[in-house]
């Protein structure tokens, strides 16, 4: 995964060959809709393994590497709530997320961004509750975003398994971001539900197909995956529970700052490349906005979903030179809690 | 009067500090002026140790040759103050050779601020980094430390350390006692991308950890009376930035024995307040050192940094740490109040490091006043 790179031009002719064809955007979910395809797609099967050259191979795992191509991969992971009124959010993606993968290239200076899409539903009722891609550098992804299964369910419980991104970032993705670089992905969760409180071993063996130590809480996950993501959640106050407290409360107490709120789900985009954006380039929000090329309403609305985003870590700057021969130490007797 | 044992440890001192500051302390101060009043403090507090008028008469003239060389130090340290050379090693042997250096040569490293000459052979492995001695050979030159995460994995945690360190430019009386940050930068090696922190080296500085491994022994109550009050003013320090240290325990104190200055370090490890994030990572070597409600994984607070500080001070008295035991020297008033910080209820801890540091000190200085009480640490190769 993670060759090619991402092309405006080639994006668009392709939707247009689709119009003109005939071919839905949503092109598995149509299938499935009219019962010639069943289940979730192969290429967004939780439990689909690494290949056989991969260090991972037949484990569940999905990895982000570097190439000569992209020698400084930074993944983004997307998974959005496909359930009810955020249905739409899949189709927004697929006609912005190239756009936003210019800003975040020529912009906030990411070299080489690989994007990963996914789709959340409720694992206590929905048939396809988990559905994930690779990551991908070029216009893959959109293939990906054209196979999820819309299902348009949920339980009417006002809760989705957003835990299950979490878990799977956690413990099923590999990025050499992180494991060469120290460099944190992105996650970004999308939706306007709350979420249920476990992921519990049984879901973990019926989405990921792999045997888990324990239940764990939606905390214990979220602590876990802080380690190798910056995480966000992107409630939709568009979505059915625009003024639910409990819903929102919930939210921001376990992510505080990094719950934001975007009053117009068809800027989930804009308001993802703001994000990284601020935190990659420390600029300020009015600046962020401007670099995304957004004026009036829209740039206001991007704004206020920025506001409380605070500026990046410390930019590093890189020094020239080597590191003593060495210089190769595994840290040492530190356990997790 | 001044005995014997505090004319040889600052003799000792004298003869085997290679820097200034190891002598005198950092001496903080915005210009040199300030500087100067602070290295003018530090000598008076040495020269009343081993002034000749109040050395037992025996020792006299020891204390006379001690007294001469503390003063010609003070010149000189004045000196080196008015060139910008306060941190240089004075004595050759004490910065690399060149013969040395070409052996130990680890390479060159090149920031956007300045130019670092490594030492090949690391000076010291931490949980998370590796320091390396080196020497800064542009703009102001002299011998730094540099801290290298040990893993790219680590990286998060140096950039969060930064961030906590960061918050006590509010507080810039404390600064002196907190690493002394000069640079920060990342370096490419072997495809893979380390975080790099300068830091002025703090010489004459010890680890808690490292002192009672070099005395071979634990340290009398009335040495734990001082040191004990800079274990505690740890907890204090992280309250002021409004966060929980998370790791204070004998390598991440550390004090100069005989200006007594401390070193607060491994903010790495630290939790904001007000985020609920909990203690996640244990040190196994210290793993009593971790209260209940950081096994049971509840958010910290300040009592779970006063439960440590009452197991750093249980162990410096080489008391029973899993036990919760002091040694029978101990005054009853100093176990009481140390035991109090290792109560399993965090509400029945003492409630706040400031009451703490009152009660203790109020204690050490009826035990003892305020009489000073020489710690001779004998240098590494002694004392393995």
């Amino acid at each position: 995964m993670g060759g090619g790179s991402f092309d405006s031009d080639a994006y668009a002719r392709a939707t247009t060959t689709r119009r003109s064809t005939g071919v839905p955007d949503f092109g598995h979910d149509a299938r499935i809709r009219a019962g010639v395809a069943h289940g979730i797609h192969p290429d967004l099967d939780p439990k689909k393994v690494a290949g056989p050259t991969s260090p991972v191979a037949g484990k569940p795992i999905r990895e982000s590497r570097d190439s000569d191509e992209h020698p400084e991969s930074l993944p983004i992971a997307i998974l959005f709530d496909v359930t009810g009124s955020m249905g739409a959010i899949p189709r927004t993606l697929q006609t912005k997320l190239v756009k936003l993968m210019d800003v975040i290239r020529e912009k906030a200076g990411i070299k080489d961004p690989q994007i990963l899409v996914g789709a959340i539903g409720d694992s206590h009722c929905d048939q396809y509750p988990f559905q994930v891609g690779q990551f991908e550098s070029d216009n893959r992804f959109d293939e990906q975003l054209r196979n999820i299964i819309v299902e348009g369910g949920g339980g009417g419980q006002v809760q989705e398994s957003y835990g299950l991104a979490w878990r799977f970032a956690a413990y099923h993705t590999a990025t050499d971001s992180f494991e060469k670089r120290g460099k944190k992905g992105y996650l970004f969760t999308m939706g306007d539900e709350s979420l249920w409180p476990k992921i519990t071993r049984s879901e973990v063996k019926d989405i990921f197909g792999v045997t888990a130590q324990k239940d764990e809480t939606v905390e214990a996950l979220l602590e876990r995956v802080k380690e190798q993501w910056e995480v966000f959640h992107l409630f939709s106050v568009d979505g059915g529970y625009p003024n639910d407290a409990t819903i929102q409360n919930r939210w921001k107490k376990l992510l505080g700052e990094r719950f934001v709120r975007v009053e117009d789900s068809s800027l989930v985009c804009e308001v993802i490349a703001g994000i990284i954006h601020s935190i990659e380039s420390a600029r300020d929000v009015d600046a962020v906005v401007g670099d995304i090329g957004l004026t009036g309403r829209d740039a206001t609305t991007v704004k206020n979903a920025l506001v409380h985003i605070g500026a990046g870590g410390l930019p590093a700057k890189t020094a020239k030179g080597t590191l003593p021969a060495a210089h190769s130490r595994k840290g040492r007797g530190v356990s997790r809690i | 009067m001044s005995s014997v044992s505090d004319i040889e440890a600052v003799s000792l001192v004298l003869r085997t500090a290679t820097t200034f500051e190891a002598i005198f302390g950092a001496v903080p101060g915005v210009d040199v002026l300030e500087r100067k009043r602070e290295l003018r403090k530090s000598f008076s507090y040495l020269a009343r140790q081993v002034h000749p008028d109040v050395a037992p008469a025996h020792a006299a003239a020891l204390a006379g040759e001690v007294f001469q060389r503390l003063n010609e130090l003070w010149k000189s340290a004045e000196a080196a103050l008015d060139n910008g050379v306060y941190a240089t090693p004075f004595r050759v042997g004490a910065a690399p050779t060149a013969s040395r250096a070409a052996v130990n040569d680890g390479g060159i490293l090149q920031s956007a601020s300045a130019t670092y000459r490594l030492e090949h052979t690391p000076y010291h492995s931490g949980d998370f980094s590796v320091l390396y001695r080196a020497t800064q050979i542009t703009g102001a030159s002299g011998p730094v430390l540099i801290k290298l995460s040990a893993d790219p994995t680590f990286n998060p945690l140096f950039d969060h350390e930064l961030m906590i360190l960061k918050r006590f430019e509010k507080f810039p009386k404390l600064l002196p006692y907190l690493p002394p940050i000069r640079d920060a930068f990342s370096v490419v090696d072997g495809g893979r991308r380390y975080r790099a922190i300068v830091m002025t080296p703090y010489d004459g500085m010890l680890s808690l950890a490292d002192i009672r491994t070099r005395l071979s022994r634990s340290l009398e109550p009335n040495e734990v009376a001082w040191v004990g009050r800079r274990v505690i003013a740890q907890a204090i320090a992280a309250r002021m930035i409004h966060a929980i240290h998370g790791a204070i325990t004998p390598d991440h104190v550390l004090v100069h024995p005989i200006t007594r200055e401390p070193q607060h370090i491994g903010w790495l490890h630290a939790v904001d307040r007000d985020s609920g994030d909990r203690i996640t990572m244990m040190i196994d070597r210290w793993k009593d050192w971790y209260p209940p409600e950081v096994i049971d994984k509840k958010s910290p607070s300040h009592h779970t940094d006063l439960f440590m500080v009452g197991k750093t001070l249980i162990w410096l008295l080489g008391g029973d740490t899993q036990r919760n035991t002091v040694p029978r020297s101990t005054p009853a008033a100093m176990a009481d109040c140390i035991i109090r910080c290792v109560n399993e209820d965090s509400q029945k801890r003492p409630t706040d490091g400031r009451d703490l540091l009152d009660e203790f000190t109020r204690i050490v200085r009826t035990e003892w006043k305020r009489e000073y009480r020489p710690m001779v640490v004998p240098d590494s190769s002694a004392g393995s």
